[in-house]
């Protein structure tokens, strides 16, 4: 199945992009979809744990299921104000 | 025949009037106050590129004769941040799950707070140094609960609205 990928804040920089598809197999959870995407984009590895995740409009854990035409979003913590 | 029919009547009235018995009370004693706070209360969010003006913003403040108390503040960018000179922000959002992170804080203050209004003006795009990049204002009958609500508002808009900054010296 194909998920796009968004990065928003400095995550734009990171992967030198502000979206990206990834082609996961389907029961692919969101962890799985960090992995193949610290892979592809080192740069993002280390700031695993910081990263938030958000489907839709969202937030969704690492063990959130994917599906066919998620919309999954990464940024860093916020910081608004 | 006819004293069958009237009895069925009767019974029928009675579990009606029940009914409503039963709803008058679960109103009164339940549902009224959080359906009538929920009614009364206004939002009004604007994420916006344009500068905050607070005059405009407190001419149209509209307050019924119930509230006592108006708390509203304005968060300014600084002329350091991270003890390095900078003289603006450019903030960014994740616009439309900024919009409902916002609206589902505030709900969650509706359940909190007797609140009548909140609003909340976040600005995008560069703002400069001495300039306001939010504003927030709640009210509220009685002062204990318009700062309480006003201050949880944006500890929790700092947690959890997709909103960074970015920082030019």
């Amino acid at each position: 199945m194909k998920i796009a990928v968004h990065f928003y804040s400095y995550y734009k920089d990171l992967t030198g992009s502000a979206e990206t598809t990834e082609t996961l197999p389907p029961g692919s959870t969101i962890a799985d979809l960090l992995k193949q995407l610290m892979a592809r984009f080192p740069e993002l590895g280390a700031m695993q744990n910081s990263t938030l995740v958000a489907v839709g409009v969202d937030y969704q854990g690492r063990g959130y299921l994917l599906k066919e035409g998620d919309e999954v979003s990464l940024f860093p913590p916020v910081q608004g104000g | 025949m006819r004293y069958r029919s009237s009895r069925r009547c009767k019974a029928a009235d009675r579990i009606h009037d029940l009914r409503f018995a039963i709803y008058d009370l679960c109103a009164n004693a339940l549902l009224a106050p959080h359906f009538t706070r929920r009614a009364v209360v206004k939002r009004q969010l604007t994420i916006t590129l344009e500068p905050i003006d607070e005059a405009a913003l407190a001419s149209k403040r509209r307050m019924s004769d119930g509230m006592g108390a108006v708390v509203y503040f304005a968060g300014v960018v600084r002329a350091a941040e991270e003890n390095r000179a900078i003289h603006a922000i450019e903030y960014e959002a994740f616009q439309q799950m900024a919009e409902h992170q916002f609206n589902l804080l505030f709900s969650e203050m509706e359940k909190r707070w007797p609140i009548e209004s909140v609003r909340l003006v976040h600005r995008i795009g560069m703002v400069k140094v001495n300039e306001p990049s939010l504003w927030v204002e709640v009210v509220a009958p009685h002062r204990g609960e318009a700062f309480a609500a006003c201050q949880w508002l944006i500890d929790e808009l700092k947690r959890v609205v997709p909103i960074w900054k970015k920082p030019f010296a």
